[in-house]
């Protein structure tokens, strides 16, 4: 199976977005990424592209933002449709090491997984495969 | 007048009965007389005729008047005798009337006997009367629990009633003939109390006295006993006698000291446990308090006489109402209640106190009586005072951990992540020169961010310490302008109208860095989170009520969706606008401000009209 090369970041740290592009490039050789600092923007391009688009794609999610929390941001996600949903696997990259930001993640079925920051290159292949 | 006498006569010679007849007849005595002339009709008459007095013949043939004397004595009925003789000489008369005969009349003087007869009756009906009246007092005094005994002026015993040998076991004779003295039945033990009684009365100084001690009986025995001495005098003042009354109070005694001794435990056992009792007599409207109740109340139980107004009185004002009311309710038949209520005593000292009672019903359910009791609850009060402190001071202290806890995993967090990322990424060889450069400038900026944090915490520290600075009169609209002089810029920049009306309260004693500090916050904010294109007004007043300080801190700002932010508006490094540089430390640090002063805050807002806080302060 071909490795996912599609990557969707949202996060409102900048600094975290590029680091996230250089590892996500290093780890596979070559992506296609895009990164959104505001939480609302990426709502607004998930619902345009992947409406008509099946492509399987990761999305790096963080959770303390300022307008949108990634809790918001799943509550908004998960009224998209199933075919927007059969596309995207959410995963959340954040720098918290709380357990209760872990439990609830777990807990929720529209998130594949809980990573804390700093992402590191097997993070990237263990959640897109080998390249 | 003397009704119809049973004359039983004893006569042999039927003329001198005739003759007799007649002249009691004569001399208007109603009369039934049974005639006798022998000894054995004489004896049988005694028992069954039952007569009223006896008229007798001296010398009859086989008989005589000495020996019908003497049935008569034998026969233990007591009835007058006359003799009625032809002649008698001086010396038999006297002789007859030595045994026993009434009178004697001669039957050459008949004329006397009807008076003889009325006499004799009458005397021996006294007789009857007064032995009756010796006897009956006699039973009384020997069956009342009252011994009597008569003394001299030394001590010797007179007298000495049966009751009297039954209570102390010596007989009479014993102590009358055997001259004891009175003292001889005290204890040793009272002596001198039995000694002191005797002088008060031999002195004249009383003439009777009522005294308790200890006696001994013959077998040794103690008994505690009642005396009432009263003491007769000639008309010179010598002492004829003491007479006194005396009790056996043992059984009394012993029950007397059981009851003081209950009620000393009760006494004690209310005063360990802080506990009084009341009783309301709904009959008779009259209130009883313990002595405990009294000295809870801190009232003297000697200058006050219980009742609701009495109660009332030290009921500290704040609970004063409610106190009133729940007794009138329970008056108009709310029934069993309780409450609680704090109170001052005379002496200024406030205790809290909890009453609590049941009411007492007669047979046709109508209430009587209600008693209750009242007990004193300010150690525990306090303690659950203190408790409420504690536990509040540790809720507070927790959430500041909690805060903490944040920060690290969060703010603290991310920084050293992106630093960690930032350091892995660098030993990527194909990491092109412009990426190489905007990772060294990340790697800075994060530096720079996280020495931020730790300035912050250093900061949220510092106000979390106890509160040591000194209070000060803090003026209100001067902290406003000094504020203004120092964000001149920005007011002027931004087009900031600042108004502000302290009309009702313009100072509070308070620390003065803290209030400044809440002050700049909520104007920066205001200034911060203004609405682009409108001329940004802040208006700053405060309100004073009966027992707070409010102030009102409003804009016409961007506002906050409450509705989605409300429980994060407070909380460290929230923020909501994503346009504007913020950290989110602003309002994280008002509140630990204000809430370090003692106050709190509210806000209200509404996205693109405005915000306003409200800070309250207790007067």
């Amino acid at each position: 199976m071909n490795a996912i090369r599609k990557f969707i970041i949202v996060d409102d740290d900048s600094f975290n977005n590029l680091l996230c592009k250089i590892i996500i490039e290093d780890a596979l050789g070559n992506a296609d990424i895009n990164t959104f600092n505001r939480p609302e923007e990426a709502l607004g391009f998930i619902r345009e592209v992947y409406s008509s688009n099946n492509e399987p794609t990761i999305l790096f999610l963080d959770i303390n933002m300022p307008t949108l929390t990634g809790w918001d941001f799943i509550e908004a996600y998960e009224k998209f449709s199933d075919t927007i949903k059969e596309q995207i696997r959410i995963y959340i990259l954040s720098s918290s090491v709380d357990q209760r930001d872990k439990d609830k993640a777990a807990a929720n079925k529209y998130i594949k997984g809980f990573f804390s920051k700093a992402l590191e290159n097997e993070m990237v292949i263990s959640v897109a495969g080998n390249p | 007048m003397i009704q119809q006498l049973k004359i039983l006569h004893l006569e042999d010679t039927p003329t001198d009965a005739e003759l007799i007849a007649r002249e009691l007849k004569t001399g208007k005595i109603d009369s039934s007389i049974l005639l006798v002339d022998n000894k054995s009709d004489f004896v049988k008459a005694l028992k069954n005729f039952s007569p009223d007095i006896i008229l007798s013949d001296h010398s009859l043939p086989s008989f005589n008047s000495n020996e019908a004397l003497l049935l008569l004595k034998e026969s233990g009925i007591a009835v007058p005798f006359i003799l009625v003789t032809a002649t008698m000489s001086d010396e038999f008369a006297v002789s007859i009337m030595k045994q026993g005969a009434s009178d004697y009349v001669l039957k050459d003087r008949l004329g006397r006997l009807p008076s003889a007869i009325i006499n004799a009756v009458t005397k021996h009906r006294m007789e009857r009367e007064q032995q009756s009246v010796h006897e009956r007092l006699k039973f009384h005094i020997e069956n009342t629990p009252l011994g009597f005994i008569e003394w001299d002026r030394h001590g010797v015993v007179k007298s000495w009633s049966e009751r009297a040998a039954r209570i102390f076991g010596w007989t009479e004779d014993e102590v009358v003939t055997g001259n004891k003295s009175i003292f001889h039945i005290v204890s040793d033990a009272d002596l001198p109390v039995a000694n002191k009684t005797m002088k008060e009365l031999l002195s004249g100084a009383v003439i009777r006295n009522t005294v308790q001690h200890r006696n001994k009986t013959k077998s040794g025995m103690i008994i505690w006993c009642e005396w009432f001495h009263s003491i007769l005098n000639d008309e010179t003042g010598n002492v004829i006698t003491i007479m006194s009354l005396v009790q056996d109070i043992t059984e009394r005694k012993k029950i007397e000291e059981k009851l003081a001794a209950s009620e000393a435990g009760l006494k004690e056992a209310q005063s360990i446990a802080l506990l009084g009792n009341w009783e309301i007599d709904l009959l008779q409207n009259k209130q009883v308090w313990s002595d405990e109740m009294f000295d809870i109340l801190g009232l003297n139980n000697k200058e006050n006489e219980a009742s609701t107004e009495l109660f009332l009185s030290v009921v500290h004002p704040d609970d004063f109402e409610e106190s009133k009311e729940k007794i009138t309710r329970a008056f108009a038949g709310d029934g069993n209640s309780s409450f609680e209520f704090r109170l001052i005593r005379q002496n200024g000292e406030l205790r809290y106190g909890y009453s609590k009672w049941k009411f007492d019903f007669d047979g046709n359910s109508l209430p009587v009586r209600i008693s209750g009791i009242i007990q004193d609850i300010t150690e525990p009060k306090l303690a659950e005072i203190e408790r409420i402190k504690m536990v509040n001071e540790l809720m507070m202290r927790n959430k500041h951990l909690e805060q903490f806890a944040y920060i690290v995993s969060h703010n603290l967090r991310a920084h050293v992540a992106n630093i960690i990322g930032a350091n892995s990424v660098l030993d990527i060889p194909k990491l092109s020169g412009s990426k190489m450069k905007m990772v060294k400038s990340g790697i800075n900026d994060s530096i720079k961010k996280l020495d931020e944090v730790l300035k912050d915490l250093n900061h949220i520290l510092q106000v979390n310490q106890a509160i040591a600075e000194a209070k000060e009169n803090v003026s209100f609209s001067g902290l406003v302008e000094d504020i203004k002089i120092v964000l001149a810029n920005l007011i002027e920049k931004d087009n900031i109208t600042i108004k502000y009306d302290f009309s009702q309260m313009d100072e509070m004693v308070t620390i003065k860095s803290y209030l400044y500090s809440v002050f700049y916050n909520l104007i920066c904010n205001s200034i911060k989170y203004r609405q682009p294109n409108i001329a940004g007004i802040i208006n700053i007043k405060s309100q004073r009520s009966n027992d707070k300080l409010e102030l009102f801190f409003s804009d016409n700002g961007l506002g906050i969706d409450l509705q989605k932010k409300q429980a994060h508006v407070f909380g460290l490094y929230k923020r909501f606008h994503s346009n504007i540089d913020g950290k989110g430390m602003g309002l994280f640090m008002v509140k630990s401000q204000v809430e370090g002063l003692g106050g709190k805050i509210s806000v209200k807002s509404e996205v693109h009209k405005g915000t306003e806080f409200k800070i309250e302060f207790g007067l």
